[in-house]
């Protein structure tokens, strides 16, 4: 698996997608910033309420565009005929599944930090400040809770196009996961007709674990955040490496 | 111990049987020619014996292990319908990944020295998307033999070369089989191509491996004959047999076929003095690509 998250890494530092997502992210937070949209860093970071669900143009827009990447380039491997050389070399498929959870997680990882500390800096250079309400500790923890629901997000995705071999399906299904269209409908449709016990297990789905992750630490949202994070990413990756191991390539 | 070796290999898509009850048998060390036409089962097997496709019933053994197990797979380069190439990627990069993808502890080397081997030093920043096919097919073979394995699983390889890259494949080809010993598993539809290299052929067709064959073997099966038309086909057989004592003479629909003699006029003079009148007599030479049609029973190859 080792193997096989060498291998993304080389390949993601020499594609220009990963540079373009960059600065796409980067590009649409600077402009809202710009033009005043966004005021604040928490606003910026999606924390809270705001996330995902509430804020497109907080943290959920980057998930957004990650969710694309991470799609096209899970995908890639399908379409190019690579993934012939990597599944005649591995006979098992998890191998195949964590190293590129591993890529994966990584990859994201650095796309919200960047995304963060540009956010920062064009906050500071536009007159704004950057006020942190829980500290840098605060941030810290929320960079982890963060990259948590990142590996959650990216083992869903790859168990989508391991599945469908699909890049369309990969990306309807990161967006889907980004902006929390599901489980807003779910949770309308809840409320709509009294079922209020919808909106409890809604905070246990992908972006309703984004949503917890707050700038200002929380023991119990931490814990919830990463073991939510965890589980939907054991669970992805067993029924990925599943399909991987069912479907001809 | 054979490098491939199957036993009832099947595969079925829904109610079709892509590949049926296959017993194939690569010797070690050998370039085995796989024939068939189009959909007859090729791909499928080729994929099976590589890990890639599962079979319905049946097992493949590489090197005497099942395909399964990792040791033997690293033993296995493969280039399966078509060359498994990043487009945006330059050929050097390509092949670092596939050194990565296979865990090689120096896979700068590797590359450099696969891309020499392959004469594509000069193309080695070149982006793959911007290689000419013929670069590309050899850019495949080198993805594929990267980490050095004993088995190279090739489907189609040389298909869409122009003769000058057939050429430099057939002696790529030549060199990983005889100087380093690689076993090679080859599958074209080129059979005039695959007749100079290959020294075993697996012949299928409709999912069923009709014929297994050495090139040794295929020599002598089709090995030059006098066919004679001749009105009096008995008559002329035991004639010919009494006086020239040929190897074979048999009675066939288009004529007689005498093997173990060449020499058109030596059977003509016999025949004519013996007040029998010859129609036709010529020296037929039998080649893979009629050995193939006459097993398919008549039609097109491929």
């Amino acid at each position: 698996m080792l193997n096989i998250f060498k291998l993304d890494m080389y390949r993601i530092l020499r594609s220009k997608m990963f540079y373009i997502c960059i600065i796409a992210m980067n590009l649409v937070s600077g402009t809202m910033i710009f033009f005043g949209v966004i005021p604040s860093f928490s606003a910026v970071m999606g924390s809270g309420a705001t996330d995902m669900t509430g804020s497109m143009m907080g943290i959920g827009m980057a998930f957004m565009i990650i969710g694309i990447f991470f799609a096209l380039f899970i995908c890639g491997e399908f379409t190019t005929g690579f993934a012939k050389n990597i599944f005649a070399r591995h006979s098992n498929p998890i191998h195949y599944i964590v190293g590129k959870l591993l890529s994966l997680t990584v990859t994201g990882a650095v796309f919200i930090i960047v995304f963060s500390l540009v956010a920062m800096l064009l906050l500071v250079v536009t007159g704004s400040g950057v006020v942190l309400p829980g500290g840098v500790l605060g941030l810290i923890t929320f960079f982890i809770e963060k990259i948590f629901v990142c590996a959650a997000f990216a083992s869903l995705i790859l168990l989508a196009c391991v599945f469908t071999r699909k890049s369309a399906v990969g990306v309807v299904v990161g967006v889907i996961a980004a902006m929390g269209v599901l489980p807003m409908v779910l949770g309308i449709a809840g409320n709509y007709f009294g079922l209020t016990w919808i909106s409890d297990i809604l905070q246990y789905t992908i972006s309703g674990l984004s949503s917890t992750a707050n700038l200002v630490f929380s023991g119990s949202a931490f814990a919830t955040v990463i073991i939510g994070g965890l589980i939907w990413t054991a669970v992805c990756t067993v029924l990925g490496c599943r399909a991987a191991k069912l479907k001809d390539i | 111990m054979d490098a491939i070796c199957t036993e009832t290999l099947s595969k079925a898509y829904g109610a079709k049987k892509a590949v049926d009850t296959i017993n194939l048998v690569v010797p070690m060390g050998s370039i085995y020619g796989f024939i068939g036409r189009n959909g007859s089962g090729k791909t499928t097997t080729q994929k099976m014996v590589c890990g890639l496709a599962r079979p319905t019933s049946g097992t493949v053994s590489l090197f005497g292990k099942p395909v399964g197990k990792q040791d033997v797979r690293e033993q296995v380069g493969v280039l399966i319908e078509q060359p498994a190439l990043f487009p945006d990627l330059s050929a050097y990069d390509n092949l670092m990944l596939q050194g990565l993808n296979i865990g090689i502890t120096d896979p700068k080397k590797q590359a450099v020295k696969s891309l020499e081997m392959v004469e594509l030093t000069e193309a080695a920043n070149k982006k793959a998307k911007q290689l000419s096919l013929g670069m590309k097919q050899r850019l495949g073979v080198a993805v594929a033999m990267m980490g050095s394995p004993k088995l190279l699983v090739l489907d189609e390889p040389i298909n869409g070369l122009d003769p000058q890259g057939i050429i430099e494949m057939r002696g790529v080809f030549e060199r990983l089989n005889k100087e380093m010993g690689i076993t090679i598993f080859i599958s074209s539809h080129i059979l005039g191509e695959l007749s100079r290299i290959a020294t075993h052929y697996g012949i299928i067709n409709e999912g069923q491996l009709i014929k297994q064959i050495s090139a040794a073997e295929l020599a002598d099966k089709s090995r030059d004959y006098l066919r004679i038309q001749v009105e009096d086909r008995e008559k002329a057989s035991l004639l010919i047999k009494e006086k020239l004592a040929p190897s074979e003479c048999s009675i066939h629909d288009d004529g007689l076929h005498v093997f173990g003699i060449d020499r058109s006029r030596t059977v003509n003079e016999l025949l004519w003095s013996n007040g029998i009148a010859v129609d036709e007599i010529y020296l037929h030479q039998q080649d893979l690509e009629e050995y193939f049609l006459s097993l398919m029973g008549g039609g097109q190859v491929a």
